[in-house]
């Protein structure tokens, strides 16, 4: 399958910069330099020979140049610190350049030689331990190096890109959420599923890729739906034609095909001859609208997965007041959503109905260490968020045999 | 309905009971499964349809007829080995970005969870490796990967990775490796002789230690963006706020009628807590292959 070395024209790039921002670029036939935060443009023809995963440094002469990854971590066969900081003054007093030579350095040095001066004019560099230099001096080059790393954009990284930038955006879903939605949903190839996808269209694209053209998705969406993560993935186009979008307004209505959504276009204005072209596409449009919609009305589905934000809790009722009907027994009905109270008021009604089995509502708890020889820890963020968000899941079932109280259920 | 829709004879099933009862199950005419719910004959189960309750013969108990997904084999399948659960396999998953087409390679098998999960995100197109240098749980592990019908799609072999690597046939042909082995770093060699420039190795182990020492061992051998991640299922459960306790039973006359009025205020109310979880399962590490024009 697809695995490119190279990001090529049309296809799209995750940039990291050396403060650890990402952005993603797509190299379109409109697309010139690549602008990465304050750093001068990168040159498309530089990026389109750059493969994924290298990095692109902006030497002294400033052009962008490949810069090989450094394995250069400090050796661990003399850890043993003998240095300390009992002699060390937090006074500022210890870096002999001004802002303003660092300023000057940096018009006609590289990164890197501007990192060096400022430790060979720090008066306590010399001091430091071998692990407060190497600290010192990652610190400094994430300020002064100006460089890029290439990195594919698989659906972790473009998560993490867009949780970095806005977390509002992909509704507070992380990487590791985004995947634990998939699998507690069995989503698969050849399988049907209904979404609600309020997270940049990266679940949705994320299905896609799972399904490889082989089953469906049919996208719930009422006014419009976020396509970015969709289009970011850079999906095939057998991808991206399992996906199909359904109005809310047509599956809650009692008369679907009067709903504006499916009602076929009216004929009028194609008298026009302007507008006859228009009026042939909108013609196409409705025809394919209504395939979508009785290919979902067809057969249920096999799962049904709903993401929504803060802001989107009624409408995440809404589609899972109209679709649970639609999911079929032995079907998967999973939510992720940031508050708890919905979500266990679910899992109670659910638990008590009788309809539904293994519900679950759980979080995940997940951080990054730093790890380094002798100095491997948990990273220190203020403000971490390690749960963030629920998950709410469970396998609905055929309920409507003669039925004993749950009581008698044998408890483990 | 479709046939699809229904359970077959020689399908593998899940037949759920409780939360931690869930049975996995080829079903087959004659057969009967039995367990503390009763006996349930396959007879009575083939024909019927997922998400259908199937009764025992007495005692009128039901288990819940379930498409066998990842997730419910892990639940259900027989621990050979420590196992791998939930959130480290989806988070696993996505690390290496398994999805159909992808060649992944995995040592070892232990027990087959994560297989079976990676197995099944690969299909169509792509295939699972995967390597068990203990000789008897390799060919129980082959077993049940037939069992579970992913024969075409996970290839199981019995090999020492560490010592031998993973074979000639998958050199530089792999797009992802996950290793749960006690020494990872001893094999990050043979993964370089498979694993594609920009691809991800992801290696799971318990201890800092094996971490740290594996950590070192991919920096210097042309890995970068080495990452080590935990990551822990939190469970929560759910109560009616009505519901009795058995203590408030026990109370004056007047004292329960005081408390009916205060339930029927919280007529409709949940009350969450927090249930038991693992507090350490492995910790995850991650690490991407240098371009091809890097050593």
């Amino acid at each position: 399958m697809a695995f490119p070395a190279f990001p090529a024209r049309g296809a799209h790039v995750v940039l990291r910069d050396s403060e650890g921002a990402q952005k993603v670029f797509f190299l379109g036939a409109n697309c010139q330099d690549l602008r990465m935060g304050k750093y001068p443009a990168i040159p498309l023809d530089t990026v389109l020979a750059t493969p994924y995963g290298a990095i692109l440094r902006r030497e002294a002469n400033g052009k962008w140049q490949r810069h090989r990854h450094s394995s250069g971590e400090a050796d661990t066969a003399d850890a043993e610190v003998q240095e300390n900081n009992q002699h060390l003054a937090q006074d500022n007093s210890a870096q002999s350049l001004t802002p303003s030579d660092v300023r000057d350095l940096k018009k006609t040095c590289s990164g890197d030689a501007v990192v060096e001066a400022l430790a060979s004019n720090s008066a306590t560099f010399a001091s430091k331990t071998k692990f407060a230099k190497e600290k010192y001096l990652k610190k400094k080059a994430q300020k002064h190096v100006q460089q890029v790393t290439f990195l594919r954009p698989s659906a972790m990284e473009l998560c993490e890109t867009y949780y970095k930038a806005s977390r509002s955006k992909v509704c507070g879903l992380r990487y590791d959420y985004l995947s634990s939605i998939l699998c507690q949903a069995d989503v698969r190839s050849g399988g049907r599923y209904l979404v609600l996808d309020c997270a940049a269209g990266l679940v949705t694209g994320a299905m896609a890729q799972q399904l490889a053209g082989v089953g469906q998705v049919f996208r719930v969406f009422k006014g419009g739906f976020p396509e970015k993560g969709f289009f970011e993935l850079d999906l095939s186009e057998a991808e991206k034609a399992a996906v199909r979008p359904i109005a809310v307004e047509a599956l809650s209505s009692h008369e679907p095909f009067s709903t504006e959504w499916l009602r076929p276009a009216s004929n009028a204005e194609a008298e026009e001859p302007v507008a006859a072209g228009r009026a042939e596409a909108r013609a196409t449009r409705a025809r394919q609208r209504k395939a979508d919609f009785e290919s979902l009305e067809a057969q249920p589905v096999h799962g049904l997965l709903i993401v929504a934000g803060e802001d989107e809790l009624d409408l995440a009722m809404e589609v899972l007041e109209v679709c649970l009907p639609r999911l079929s027994p032995g079907g998967r009905a999973v939510l992720f959503g940031q508050h708890m109270q919905p979500m266990a008021a679910l899992q109670g009604q659910w638990r008590a109905s009788g309809g539904f089995v293994d519900v679950r509502l759980m979080q995940l708890f997940t951080r990054e260490f730093q790890v380094l020889p002798a100095r491997t820890h948990p990273f220190m963020v203020s403000e971490s968020q390690l749960c963030e968000g629920f998950i709410l899941c469970a396998s609905k079932v055929d309920n409507t045999g003669p039925e004993e109280p749950p009581a008698k259920r044998v408890c483990s | 309905m479709t046939s699809e829709e229904c359970a077959r004879e020689g399908d593998f099933v899940i037949l759920w009971g409780s939360y931690t009862q869930i049975f996995g199950v080829v079903l087959k005419h004659g057969e009967i499964t039995n367990n503390r719910f009763g006996n349930f004959h396959h007879d009575e189960i083939i024909g019927r349809s997922y998400g259908s309750k199937v009764r025992s013969r007495k005692g009128g108990l039901w288990l819940a007829l379930l498409r066998a997904s990842p997730e419910f084999v892990t639940h259900s399948l027989t621990h050979r080995t420590q196992i791998v659960y939930h959130a480290d396999i989806s988070m696993l998953r996505c690390l290496l970005d398994a999805r159909p087409g992808r060649v992944i390679c995995e040592a070892g098998t232990g027990s087959g969870s994560v297989s079976a999960s990676l197995g099944r995100a690969l299909r169509p197109g792509g295939r699972l490796h995967t390597f068990e240098f203990h000789e008897e749980r390799q060919r129980q592990a082959q077993a049940d990967f037939e069992k579970y019908g992913l024969l075409d799609v996970v290839t199981s072999r019995h090999r020492d990775v560490c010592n031998n690597g993973f074979g000639e046939d998958l050199r530089g042909a792999v797009h992802g490796v996950f290793l749960d082995l006690p020494a990872p770093w001893a094999a990050v060699g043979h993964v370089s002789e498979v694993l594609v420039p920009g691809g991800k190795v992801v290696t799971f182990s318990p201890c800092v230690e094996q971490v740290d020492k594996t950590a070192t061992e991919l920096r210097r051998s042309g890995y970068f963006d080495v990452r080590m991640l935990e990551t822990l299922a939190v469970n929560w459960g759910v109560r009616d706020a009505e519901a009795k306790s058995k203590k408030r039973r026990l109370g004056s006359k007047e004292a329960e009628e005081k408390e009916e009025d205060a339930d029927a205020a919280r007529r409709g109310e949940w009350l969450s807590y927090q249930m038991p979880m693992r507090s350490h399962t492995g910790y995850l590490l991650v690490a991407t292959r240098c371009p091809a024009d890097e050593p």
